[in-house]
């Protein structure tokens, strides 16, 4: 079993990466919470009965780690680098620039930053309501709000 | 202009971590809020088994019967403190899952640290009273007095009984201020968590 869970964890990790990206702003966050997720994956493993797929659900133990863990509170000079690369025109400022997509949702609240992050990796409404508890309904009604807050800063930039 | 393909476009950065250590979860101790409380109780235990060492041991030292009465309350005092740290331990054993909703986790990770901190709280104001009145009779003994003279003096009483007034919710303040300084910012957190995702349904 310990060498399922392993190779499996391997070819999903980035998952791990990301949601800890998304949420983590200290280095000693991200060591302690990679650990952790890795820890609670296999305490949890013994329960996955493969209905979902592998990467859906390290993605909601992950989520479920990240957020019921304690984490320092966020830095807020986040928007300022948003509108910083802006501008931007050289190759290295391009890159920074999609990083921007990042920044703005980083910006989001916790709860909005799972649902487009889940949303732009291709879940589906249903399962996005599933994996956080809220309603199917509900749903819909954030990531609207959310993709047009997101559209509009990432246009802004682009002019 | 189209989120999901930027999405798409952007490069996932590695973590700086050891990576020996990386999968390597059968050797990782969990940092979470609540280990971190299965550990708090896994040493209250041990610590309530060296008291009741230590009290046993008094028990056979003073020779007088008030004091051994005294002691003697205490010690089931701590046998209770023992017995009920020690299922909350066990109880923790395999932690909280954390493969259901999100919803579902933040919930129960935090009735189940506030079950918890309000426990240690009732137990702190249990066990206090026994061990201070117990620790006050102990004093008088050592110091070569006749402990059943000693506390008939209604002058001693009183003061016994002012010092159990002041001392029992010293304590429980004092239990209660540790708890906040260790879980205060993590109850906050997911309380706005949970209450965001209340608000919307």
């Amino acid at each position: 079993m310990q060498r399922e869970f392993t190779d499996q964890l391997n070819q999903c990790r980035g998952i791990i990466y990301k949601v800890i990206r998304l949420y983590v702003n200290d280095a000693e966050d991200e060591k302690d919470l990679f650990q952790e997720i890795v820890f609670q994956a296999w305490k949890s493993y013994p329960r996955f009965d493969g209905r979902s797929k592998f990467s859906t659900w390290l993605y909601r133990v992950s989520l479920n780690t990240v957020l019921t863990f304690k984490r320092r509170p966020a830095p807020v000079e986040r928007i300022e680098n948003l509108e910083r690369v802006a501008g931007a025109n050289d190759p290295h400022e391009k890159r920074e620039a999609t990083e921007a997509l990042y920044l703005a949702i980083r910006a989001l609240s916790e709860i909005d930053r799972m649902i487009v992050t889940l949303h732009l990796d291709g879940y589906e409404n249903e399962e996005i309501a599933d994996i956080s508890g809220l309603s199917k309904n509900n749903v819909a009604v954030r990531l609207h709000r959310t993709k047009e807050t997101l559209t509009k800063k990432l246009k802004d930039q682009a002019v | 202009m189209n989120l999901q393909e930027v999405w798409k476009k952007l490069e996932m950065e590695k973590l700086e971590v050891a990576q020996p250590s990386l999968l390597n979860p059968w050797a990782t101790k969990s940092k979470h809020p609540v280990a971190k409380l299965k550990d708090a109780y896994k040493i209250t235990t041990i610590f309530s088994v060296v008291f009741l060492a230590v009290f046993v041991v008094l028990l056979f030292l003073f020779d007088q019967w008030v004091v051994q009465v005294a002691i003697g309350a205490t010690i089931v005092g701590y046998v209770f403190f023992f017995v009920t740290n020690f299922s909350m331990f066990r109880r923790i054993k395999t932690g909280l899952p954390l493969d259901g909703s999100v919803k579902s986790a933040l919930q129960s990770t935090y009735d189940f640290i506030t079950a918890n901190i309000r426990f240690q709280e009732r137990t702190a104001l249990f066990i206090y009273p026994v061990a201070a009145a117990a620790g006050y009779v102990m004093g008088a003994a050592a110091s070569g007095a006749d402990a059943w003279e000693f506390i008939q003096k209604p002058v001693v009483l009183w003061l016994l009984l002012a010092f159990v007034i002041i001392a029992t919710p010293l304590c429980w303040m004092l239990t209660r201020w540790m708890y906040k300084v260790s879980y205060g910012v993590c109850l906050a957190q997911l309380r706005a968590l949970i209450e965001e995702l209340e608000q919307s349904n």
